[in-house]
């Protein structure tokens, strides 16, 4: 009983595959139009995003990004370092402010010596031409007047007051501070000044400062 | 391969080269479907859905493997997810039912075997139908059933052995000529 029921089995599943192998049965007519229209009222709408646009799409954010960090971390170095150079910038400032003053003090003294030397050895120089000139003449006391007597000379445009000197006494001769360049009284600067007088020069400064 | 050039222009958007293709398998896809459902206007509907798929699909198909298969497998699918939505799995149909409807059925000397075999595996149970469609004539092994189907693999071993059982019932009762073969 059992063998013919696989049997059977077999027979229904075999007779069923043989009979539906070839099936075929032939749709209406207007079953085309029908897959046509539907078709094309549901044709697949063209993606955006396919592959291609959004691996081109990733590799742009990745390019932007990028670009974004390296900027941004270019920004902050060039901040740091131009805070360090400020800072070393404002103690020398600072330093030279006082020290420039001192100095400018001791330079313009020491030109002023210079200059009252330089003057003086030129009167010596003149004087003693002079005297040379009226020993020759044979006079032992006489009263200089270089203006009158010798008017090409060039001591006179120096020595307009001569005082009267005798042989063998050194002249006494006052330098002469008109012709010196006059000291200009240094001008007190405001906050605001020293401030702006710092930012012209910072604006000078290159971007990459090496760091030392 | 026959469908090559046909696929190739159907991609293009061909409309000659879609109704060449549609020639060309709706005949099988259309038994297919008459075998899922009782109703004809159904099986139309089914069958236009399938053709509107496989054109959507067309550019996910593989030149590897045989393109009639790939077709017959979408359709499959779509009548699977189309009984779900429907959920017809449980209904159960009693058997003297389904006898007296085969009776009042054409005759088994009908020229066309098939179209009476389609009648007959359409008087099972909906589950029963189904199982026995996808293991017998789709040639789906159990596990792949059960995952379709989301049943257990013994569940839709169970349902194939009570269709089979029904339809050499049915047979017996229609005293086919296709009967005297199987008993």
């Amino acid at each position: 009983m059992q063998e013919k029921y696989t049997e059977n089995i077999d027979q229904l599943d075999s007779f069923y595959q043989d009979a539906f192998q070839e099936a075929s049965i032939e749709p209406p007519t207007e079953m085309w139009d029908k897959i046509r229209t539907s078709y094309s009222e549901q044709k697949k709408p063209t993606r955006f995003f396919t592959k291609k646009t959004t691996t081109l799409l990733l590799l742009l954010l990745l390019l932007i990004s990028a670009m974004g960090l390296f900027l941004y971390f270019k920004n902050t170095k060039q901040q740091e370092k131009t805070g360090t150079v400020n800072k070393e910038q404002d103690g020398r400032n600072k330093g030279t402010q006082d020290g420039e003053l001192n100095d400018n003090k001791e330079t313009e003294a020491e030109k002023r010596e210079d200059t009252n030397k330089e003057t003086g050895n030129r009167n010596k120089q003149q004087v003693e031409e002079n005297n040379t000139k009226e020993t020759g003449t044979g006079n032992d006391k006489l009263e200089h007047n270089n203006s009158t007597e010798n008017p090409t000379s060039t001591v006179g445009d120096v020595v307009k007051n001569p005082t009267p000197v005798t042989l063998g006494e050194e002249p006494k001769i006052k330098p002469d501070t008109a012709s010196l360049p006059k000291e200009t009284p240094k001008k007190k600067m405001s906050f605001r000044e020293k401030h702006t007088q710092n930012i012209k020069s910072d604006s000078l400064r290159p971007l990459f400062v090496p760091v030392k | 391969m026959p469908f090559t050039n046909l696929i190739q222009k159907c991609l293009a958007d061909d409309p000659a080269a879609q109704k060449e293709l549609y020639k060309l398998l709706a005949g099988k896809l259309f038994a297919i479907c008459l075998r899922y459902t009782k109703n004809r206007q159904e099986a139309e509907d089914w069958l236009q859905d399938s053709f509107v798929k496989i054109f959507q699909n067309l550019d996910k198909f593989k030149a590897d493997g045989s393109f009639e298969g790939w077709a017959k497998r979408i359709t499959v699918n779509y009548l699977i997810s189309e009984y779900r939505k429907s959920k017809r799995f449980g209904s159960v149909l009693d058997l003297d039912s389904v006898l007296e409807l085969s009776e009042t059925q054409e005759s088994a000397h009908s020229a066309i075997l098939y179209e009476e075999l389609i009648k007959f595996i359409n008087l099972l149970p909906e589950g029963k139908k189904l199982v026995f469609n996808l293991s017998v004539l789709e040639g789906y092994s159990h596990k792949e059933i059960a995952e379709l189907l989301n049943i257990t693999e013994g569940a839709s071993r169970g349902q194939l052995a009570k269709a089979r059982e029904m339809l050499i019932e049915i047979h017996k009762k229609n005293n086919t000529v296709h009967a005297g073969k199987i008993y």
